[in-house]
């Protein structure tokens, strides 16, 4: 998913969200600016994001994702 | 509640951009299995509940925690359903080949676990590349139907071996080349598993 630049709110170049595996497992990684080789990892961990991304609201920086349910998600990672 | 990390639910959640604050918008207290669809600025989205209980949709507001207008309660179902006797579901994990895989056991509705009763048991399979059949999802099938039929009473057990998905890349990518070959040692090393289990 494309996530527009918007210096005032914290983003200085255009990027954007792509499934990405970190430590094995499928997590969401944030290119940005659009040539950048490594991600920004947003979600990390013993689990997997299941379809990617859901939405991007570019007025709070909040990325919605539906997750593998962990009940310990909270607490060993990030 | 189970601590154990298992796949077999799905929720939505948010996070920030840095990856900081990751919080849960449906009910992690209870199961379920979620989907959802965004509108194009985030600020709605219809969540489909999927089970394990009878499922709804509602469409709800991520700034306005109090909005709520539901689309579909299937209360027709729900009344349906109280004329039945449904299966009882056991969900755990076993170890088998180095690996610690989902199953899920369909019991007939009065399953009698003191041992006495002997069961005809049925391992229900599929297990294809990033398949998932274990999850806490509604579903009334054929398999439900062999439980629940009181002159049938099978014991329907379900196992997602290696080579099935969300469990990470070294469960996943070990059939690469050799498709059936391990998905059948996984189930065989459950079907021996249960054989101690259920004593059959």
């Amino acid at each position: 998913m494309f996530i527009p630049k918007d210096e005032a709110n914290g983003r200085p170049y255009d990027g954007y969200i792509v499934t990405v595996e970190r430590d094995g497992y499928n997590h969401l990684g944030y290119f940005s600016p659009l040539n950048a080789s490594t991600p920004q990892y947003i979600t990390g961990g013993n689990w997997e994001v299941v379809d990617g991304i859901a939405a991007f609201d570019k007025d709070t920086n909040l990325v919605y994702i539906p997750l593998i349910y962990l009940p310990s998600l909270t607490e060993d990672t990030l | 509640m189970s601590t154990k990390k298992s796949p077999i639910e799905r929720h939505l959640y948010s996070v920030h951009l840095t990856g900081k604050d990751l919080k849960p918008l449906t009910d992690i207290e209870n199961d379920g299995w979620y989907g959802v669809s965004f509108s194009p600025l985030a600020k709605y989205y219809q969540l489909s509940y999927g089970g394990p209980d009878i499922p709804y949709q509602s469409v709800l507001s991520t700034t306005d925690r109090n909005f709520n207008l539901p689309l579909e309660n299937n209360t027709q179902l729900a009344e349906a359903l109280k004329k039945y006797d449904l299966p009882k579901y056991e969900y755990g994990q076993i170890n088998a080949n180095g690996f610690t895989l989902n199953y899920r056991e369909i019991r007939p509705p009065n399953f009698d676990e003191s041992g006495n009763t002997k069961y005809p048991v049925l391992f229900h399979c599929y297990g294809g590349p990033v398949s998932q059949t274990v999850a806490k999802r509604f579903s009334l099938d054929w398999h439900r139907w062999l439980a629940s039929e009181p002159r049938l009473e099978y014991l329907i057990v379900e196992v997602d071996g290696r080579g099935t998905g969300f469990m990470g890349r070294k469960s996943r990518v070990g059939i690469r080349g050799k498709l059936g070959q391990l998905e059948s040692y996984d189930q065989a090393a459950a079907a021996s598993y249960s054989h101690y289990k259920f004593q059959v």
